[in-house]
């Protein structure tokens, strides 16, 4: 039996009111199985990263629900909301998001701070993600003394830290070469072998294309929702 | 995290911009810096009245005459028989004649001349250092004897002995009897240092001074210093017929007046220091909403991670507060060294420095800080993660 990570249903997000009011999503329902790995795709402007906002729990919806990881999240604080990102949502940006001031491997300790992990445990923890993700030689730099790539990978390090149920990625290549880009989606096809459940919000439908699932998204409804018959065995280009 | 993470990491920050932190403190630090400075002086000058009157004895009285005309009129004779009773050990009543041109050879200079008593020096606790004092029978002859003070003698004689010389105090020749020790201090303005001490009878006939005006008194002891006060009061009332025209204080009594005067000034100049603080606040604040609006991006990011809204409020109150704490310090030295280098430039007026002011003016510049940080931490502190990340 599967677990549902996410169970959105008849999600509504509206912005202004009245004869000014758009809505940015109309009716969206979509339930994401535990181990699964989802790619969202829709041409910008089609509600995508408001999607990827509500899923993320960033932005409330209008009207809906949202079950995560199996708790109803329409009724929760503003401080209850902040918990659950920590706990059960790593994000990964298309611009990394790393704090500047911070080295990599305080970048990668900042969910288990606010988690309030031991100092100890956590720079242990830290450091062992990085590692794993081959950073174990740069945990003292700071962002702008690695490359993009790099910076990426710091960047999946933090999101992974907090050994989240989710992970939510929004365009993860977008700011990288397209060799780099592939390194970083190897990466992330890797994760989800090792279980952890994935979505990604992209606007390249090839890349989409290494999912195990894509779904479609435009004008604030999704139109499209299929499974990929099989997933290429060789290594991925971009 | 635990306080001293936060401390490191609003250090490590505010580090980030060492002038614009540095310009954010110049209000603290001035404000700080002059507090402690300011306070310095009025605790010196407070040690320094209170030394003064220790330097007198605490069980003198001294009786001022205020009115004119025969009502108010002290017999000599009459004052001192109350030297008979107990509670009464000695009375020195005194004229005096400020800006007196004092000559010896071809030197003169301008001192006060006072005319009293043999009992004036043992009651002000002034010692001889050459020849003597004034003796009873001086006043009883009417002998035209002088006993200058340390700074007279220095100025006239250098280090040559005055003794036995004759000095010409306003026309009239004095002989020159003792020379006084330095005392150093400075009652009411007027040192013994600079003052030539001159029989009362003498005084009164050579200079025409008329009553006395001034006559100090001493009590065996402290204890009987009160019961001393009542009884100079009701014989004055009584010789007067009257409780006007005089007045009877006790040492205490001026030192107060004069240790209050002394901080009313004081804490009129602190409170203008203290506004330069709150200056200083007001640039934290403004310093500190720059830095919130500045990072937006950070704020969202740490709250799309998990930052709750108190863990950014503790962040930015943190900053807020060591910027203004480090200014408290770097303040507080500059009080220091501003205290202990004023004596050296003033030297009439000394500095005392207290650990408790310096802990004071500590834990009042964090306040600062943490106050007015309240307000932009508070804003970063609610920002919806969703518009912060979207801020560039």
């Amino acid at each position: 039996m599967t677990v549902n990570i996410i169970e959105l249903s008849g999600i509504c997000k509206s912005y202004g009111r009245g004869a000014e009011e758009v809505q940015v999503l109309k009716n969206v329902s979509l339930s994401v199985a535990s181990g699964d790995f989802v790619a969202i795709v829709g041409p910008s402007g089609s509600g995508k990263s408001t999607l990827m906002n509500t899923i993320g729990l960033l932005d409330t919806p209008t009207s809906g629900t949202y079950v995560l990881d199996g708790v109803a999240t329409e009724k929760l604080s503003e401080g209850q909301l902040a918990t659950l990102r920590n706990k059960k949502i790593g994000f990964i940006f298309q611009q990394f998001n790393l704090l500047p001031r911070l080295t990599a491997l305080e970048n990668v300790e900042l969910p288990l701070i606010y988690a309030g992990v031991p100092k100890s445990e956590r720079r242990e923890r830290a450091k062992r993600m990085l590692e794993s993700l081959g950073m174990g030689e740069r945990i003292g730099h700071r962002p702008n003394q690695l490359s993009g790539g790099q910076q990426q990978r710091v960047a999946i390090a933090r999101a992974l830290a907090g050994s989240p149920s989710l992970l939510l990625a929004d365009e993860p290549t977008g700011a990288l070469d397209s060799k780099t880009g592939a390194e970083v989606l190897d990466l992330i096809i890797r994760l989800n072998e090792q279980g952890n459940t994935i979505v990604l919000i992209t606007h390249d439908l090839q890349i989409a294309g290494h999912a195990k699932r894509v779904v479609s998204i435009r004008d604030g409804e999704i139109v499209d929702d299929r499974r990929n018959a099989a997933l290429p065995e060789q290594a991925v280009t971009v | 995290m635990n306080v001293l993470e936060l401390v490191v990491m609003a250090l490590r920050t505010i580090m980030s911009k060492p002038m614009r932190t540095l310009l954010t403190m110049l209000g603290v630090i001035i404000g700080v810096g002059s507090v402690t400075t300011l306070v310095s002086i009025g605790q010196g000058t407070t040690a320094k009245i209170e030394a003064q009157y220790e330097n007198l004895g605490t069980n003198l009285l001294i009786v001022n005459l205020l009115g004119n005309g025969r009502a108010t009129q002290l017999d000599y004779d009459k004052l001192m028989k109350l030297e008979i009773l107990p509670e009464i050990e000695s009375i020195a009543p005194s004229v005096s004649k400020n800006g007196s041109n004092v000559k010896y050879d071809r030197t003169s200079e301008t001192y006060n001349v006072i005319g009293t008593n043999d009992r004036y020096f043992s009651l002000m606790k002034i010692d001889v250092e050459r020849g003597r004092a004034l003796v009873p029978a001086d006043n009883e002859f009417r002998s035209n004897v002088a006993v200058i003070g340390s700074e007279v003698a220095e100025t006239l004689f250098g280090f040559a002995d005055p003794v036995g010389q004759d000095i010409n105090i306003d026309g009239i020749v004095f002989t020159v009897v003792g020379q006084l020790k330095s005392k150093g201090s400075n009652i009411g303005g007027t040192s013994p240092d600079s003052s030539v001490f001159v029989p009362l009878e003498t005084a009164r006939r050579a200079f025409r001074l008329g009553q006395i005006r001034t006559t100090y008194l001493e009590a065996p002891d402290a204890d009987r210093l009160t019961e001393a006060q009542e009884t100079i009061t009701q014989y004055l009332t009584y010789q007067f017929k009257s409780s006007n025209g005089f007045r009877v204080s006790n040492q205490e009594e001026l030192m107060n007046a004069r240790k209050e005067a002394a901080n009313s000034l004081m804490s009129q100049l602190i409170s203008v220091a203290l506004i330069s603080l709150l200056v200083g606040g007001i640039g934290i604040m403004n310093i500190m909403l720059v830095t919130v609006s500045e990072r937006t991006r950070e704020i969202g990011i740490r709250k799309s991670i998990g930052a709750k809204r108190h863990h950014i409020l503790t962040q930015f109150l943190m900053e807020a507060a060591v910027i203004s704490g480090l200014g408290g310090l770097l303040g507080l030295m500059l009080g220091v060294a501003a205290s202990l280098i004023w004596p050296l430039v003033n030297p009439n007026q000394p500095t005392q420095l207290s650990i408790e002011v310096g802990i004071y003016a500590f834990i009042f510049s964090v306040l600062v800080g943490i106050v007015f940080g309240l307000y932009p931490a508070n804003k970063a502190s609610r920002l919806k993660p969703i518009d912060a990340l979207r801020f560039d």
